[in-house]
């Protein structure tokens, strides 16, 4: 049970000026720029939930995370997990959760994958028959036992990652933090580690929070998204309430062969619209509105394109819809 | 939280440097009154005001020489593994890090080098210390400074990134950055001055690139010898440069190719 | 308690596995070790050898001091390396990060983060010099000066490793305190000279505010010259460094709890 109750974080910034004589003048003056990261956040996670904590990068993504954890104490408000703030009592909340960063590993780097799990079963004080009816568990559904000898190094970044989850699930937490799990994985691997989240949700009913830009993840994964823009959160719900409410928005990006003016291109009477990318150009539109069919038929026939790839709505989408649907 | 990370540093490190340079005063007074004509001794060629303005010079100027952080950056980059991009072009590569370090060193001019050159000089010359007996001579020795101060710092940088390179073979960086930290403290006479170094290794450290790096800038400055031996050691160290500068190619290209090897 | 022992242990025997998994880097590490120690004793010997004596001190009266000096600093050595990656870029890196997300106290561990073999090799090369050099001069090696000498290795040991916390725990405030924490470690090395040779300001400053004249000189004097009574120097050494000891706990407790990981 996570409670979040008016988290807000303030950074202080130094103004820093420009220049050399900038920079003595920095040395002497106390004037700071505050940046707000975090503002003003209430959000109740009952047990067991997966929940899809999401926005741009600098949201404040990370920060809150890193509050959740204990890592960061916040200006005002307060966290509780199961009634405990985690950067006043670090030690006690540490066996209660577990945590991945994407970018950077838990383990430690140069000795064999085992070594690490033995030195984690030190740490969080598991017992022998504990460890083993995990250790398992996490090598058939993260498939970590052909690697188990080889040091952390000499892992691919998609072995690293599952091992990484493994550590980080093996004291048993009933809180885990995935900050970027999926992030620079192929396919396939990204499948394994939705997957092997899903079984460890089910069989330890461990609340996930997790942080990703890849929408398939949250489609798979999370029952609940909660964005987050510019230290707000703008939404959360379920994922299925969002999608409806912006229509099923579909990107085409093609490779026109002839030569085009975005301005004088068919819009279908506004329904579409256009975004050129370097030598791409993008279309978006809202399948509901407008047919598929249509479309691919006039930039096949009209503008000539002999490559196109269709892509579902991602996430700066539905966070820049958001925004524009709460100006509007 | 970074401007009072920077001022700690600077003022931090400034208080407990001045403590330590006190410390070494004194270690040399005391070993100057063991000398068989006592303080008035000269040492190696070098009086004991001599000795004092000397460490007092070079230990400013060290911290204004080592001004960059270019082995930590190479480290940083093998370490995240984004060095085998880097190499592609190596050669802009290695251009990015000395404006990088000129940059910080010009900082450091300003916002330590050249208040506790003014500062140094004016206590040393109240006491006698230092003796300016011709302004032009001043003048011309400063000028000479300069430029053995810049190649200095391009010395370094380039032996830092040479072992920035080398921690491509090795992960053990953090004993690579202590070995070139001893090295050059010990060879470059910040320790104590080359003259004190046994016959025929003086000779030799005078000639390495190390002399470079701390000492020959402090003794031009210190008009210890005449202009002409400023210039030849300043064309000394500009061979040494370019041949440093040659190592370090030859070597980003040696790593470069095991990347290609090793897929990064 | 029991536990802290058992996990100490298995982390030990993961950095040593780690450590004889590469092997070049535990050379370039005792390379590193040798080499401090070689450019410092050179630098002692070369001083020597521009005057006649230091205050009446022979060589062998400095080898000894200096072998003394080696096995506090190769004992903190041994057990407490990481605090140095602490002060100078764990925690600006944010590496500490999955330290804070552990059960067990953070200092512990740092302090289990590494096992300095190549330290054991410091210190063999300490009591060799202790002994050669113990040889060649009139040492007394009474029951007393025997205790001084076990107390300051052990005692000398803890109060480094405490000075090594405070300024390492500064950086959980000012992100990075390395270059600080290095100046004040360069104290020791004024000790390995003899202490009578500085004013009463340096002695006092080596006495009161960095105490390694404590653990060191006034203990080398009992072997050579017996002008301090054994019992007390070794209280004295008990009770500063248990007091520093205590205070660095503090500090670091107090400090920790400063400790914002960076990024956004």
């Amino acid at each position: 049970m996570i409670q979040i109750q008016n988290l807000t974080k303030v950074f202080k910034k130094p103004i820093r000026k420009e220049g050399v004589l900038g920079m003595l003048k920095t040395l002497f003056s106390t004037k700071y720029e505050e940046i707000v990261a975090v503002n003003d956040i209430n959000l109740d996670i009952a047990d067991g939930e997966i929940v899809g904590y999401i926005g741009s990068n600098g949201a404040g993504k990370s920060t809150t995370i890193k509050m959740m954890c204990g890592i960061l104490t916040p200006s005002s408000g307060k966290v509780l997990i199961d009634g405990v703030e985690p950067y006043r009592y670090r030690r006690k909340v540490a066996s209660k959760i577990g945590v991945v960063f994407g970018q950077k590993t838990q383990l430690w780097w140069d000795i064999p994958l085992i070594e690490s799990f033995k030195v984690l079963k030190e740490i969080y004080q598991i017992s022998d028959a504990d460890y083993r009816e995990r250790m398992d568990f996490l090598c058939d559904t993260l498939g970590i036992r052909d690697f188990l000898n080889q040091a952390v190094r000499t892992l691919s970044l998609g072995q690293r990652m599952r091992a990484d989850l493994a550590a980080a699930w093996l004291h048993n937490p009933s809180i885990l933090f995935l900050d970027e799990p999926t992030i620079g994985l192929d396919v396939l691997v990204k499948q394994r580690i939705r997957e092997a989240i899903k079984a460890m949700n089910a069989k330890y009913n461990t609340t996930v929070i997790l942080t990703t830009h890849d929408m398939q993840d949250i489609e798979d994964l999370c029952s609940r998204i909660v964005l987050i823009e510019k230290g707000v959160i703008i939404y959360d719900g379920p994922l299925a309430e969002i999608k409806h409410r912006f229509g099923d928005l579909r990107t085409l990006t093609v490779n026109p062969k002839v030569e085009y003016v975005v301005d004088e291109l068919n819009t279908f009477g506004g329904k579409l619209t256009y975004l050129q990318q370097e030598s791409n150009l993008l279309l978006k539109f809202n399948a509901e509105e407008l047919s598929m069919e249509h479309v691919i038929d006039y930039v096949f026939h009209t503008l000539k394109t002999a490559d196109l790839k269709v892509s579902e709505i991602t996430i700066e989408d539905v966070v820049r819809n958001i925004l524009e649907e709460q100006e509007a | 939280m970074e401007t009072l990370a920077y001022k700690f540093n600077i003022f931090g490190w400034l208080i407990v440097s001045a403590l330590q340079v006190l410390c070494v005063f004194f270690l040399w007074i005391g070993v100057y009154r063991n000398a068989e004509a006592g303080v008035d001794a000269v040492i190696n060629g070098f009086t004991l005001k001599e000795m004092i303005v000397y460490m007092a010079f070079i230990n400013v100027f060290n911290f204004v020489t080592y001004a960059g952080n270019t082995m930590y950056e190479v480290v940083q980059d093998i370490q995240k593994g984004t060095i085998a991009m880097s190499f592609v072009k190596p050669i802009s590569y290695r251009v990015r890090f000395i404006f990088t370090t000129l940059g910080s060193m010009f900082i450091k001019i300003v916002l330590l080098g050249l208040p506790m050159f003014v500062l140094l000089y004016v206590v040393f010359g109240a006491l006698g210390y230092i003796v300016i007996s011709s302004v032009w001579t001043f003048l011309l020795h400063l000028l000479l400074f300069l430029i053995a101060q810049l190649l200095a710092a391009l010395l370094f940088d380039c032996l830092e990134y040479i072992c920035g390179v080398l921690c491509f073979y090795t992960t053990a960086a953090w004993g690579m950055d202590q070995i070139k930290t001893t090295i050059t403290t010990f060879l470059s006479g910040t320790l104590i001055p080359l003259s004190f170094f046994p016959d025929g290794f003086k000779e030799a450290l005078n000639y390495s690139p190390f002399a470079g790096m701390s000492q020959n800038p402090v003794l031009i400055l210190m008009m210890q010898n005449d202009w002409l031996w400023a210039l030849e050691r300043i064309g000394l160290s500009l061979v040494w440069l370019v041949a440093l500068e040659g190592i370090a190619w030859l070597i980003s290209r040696g790593a470069s190719r095991k990347v290609t090897v090793q897929g990064g | 308690m029991a536990r802290y022992i058992k996990l100490y242990f298995t982390c030990i025997k993961r950095s040593i596995i780690t450590r004889l998994e590469y092997k070049r880097d535990t050379f370039i590490s005792i390379f590193n070790f040798f080499l401090t120690n070689v450019a410092s004793i050179l630098s002692i010997w070369m001083i020597m050898e521009s005057i006649p004596s230091l205050n009446g001190w022979t060589m062998a009266e400095m080898g000894f001091l200096y072998g003394f000096s080696m096995l506090p600093v190769a004992l903190d050595h041994i057990f407490t390396d990481d605090l140095w990656t602490v002060a100078y870029f764990k925690v600006r890196n944010g590496d500490l990060d999955r330290m804070f997300t552990k059960p067990v106290p953070v200092l512990f561990q740092v302090i289990a983060e590494t096992f300095q073999l190549e330290g054991l090799g410091e210190l063999i090369v300490g009591i060799v010099m202790l002994s050669v050099c113990g040889s060649m001069v009139s040492v007394t090696w009474t029951f007393g000066a025997v205790f001084v000498l076990i107390i300051a290795t052990l005692f000398g040991a803890l109060m480094i490793t405490s000075f090594k916390i405070i300024f390492a725990s500064l950086a959980f405030k000012f992100k990075r305190s390395g270059q600080l924490l290095q100046v004040a470690y360069n104290f020791i090395s004024y000790t390995r000279y003899p202490i009578k040779i500085y004013p009463a300001v340096i002695r006092g400053l080596l006495t009161f505010v960095f105490p390694f004249a404590l653990i060191i000189s006034y203990p080398v004097e009992i072997f050579l010259f017996e002008t301090y009574s054994p019992y007390l120097i070794a209280g004295v050494i008990v009770a500063a460094s248990c007091a520093l000891f205590a205070l660095s706990i503090a500090i670091w407790t107090f400090l920790e709890r400063r400790y914002e990981s960076t990024g956004s």
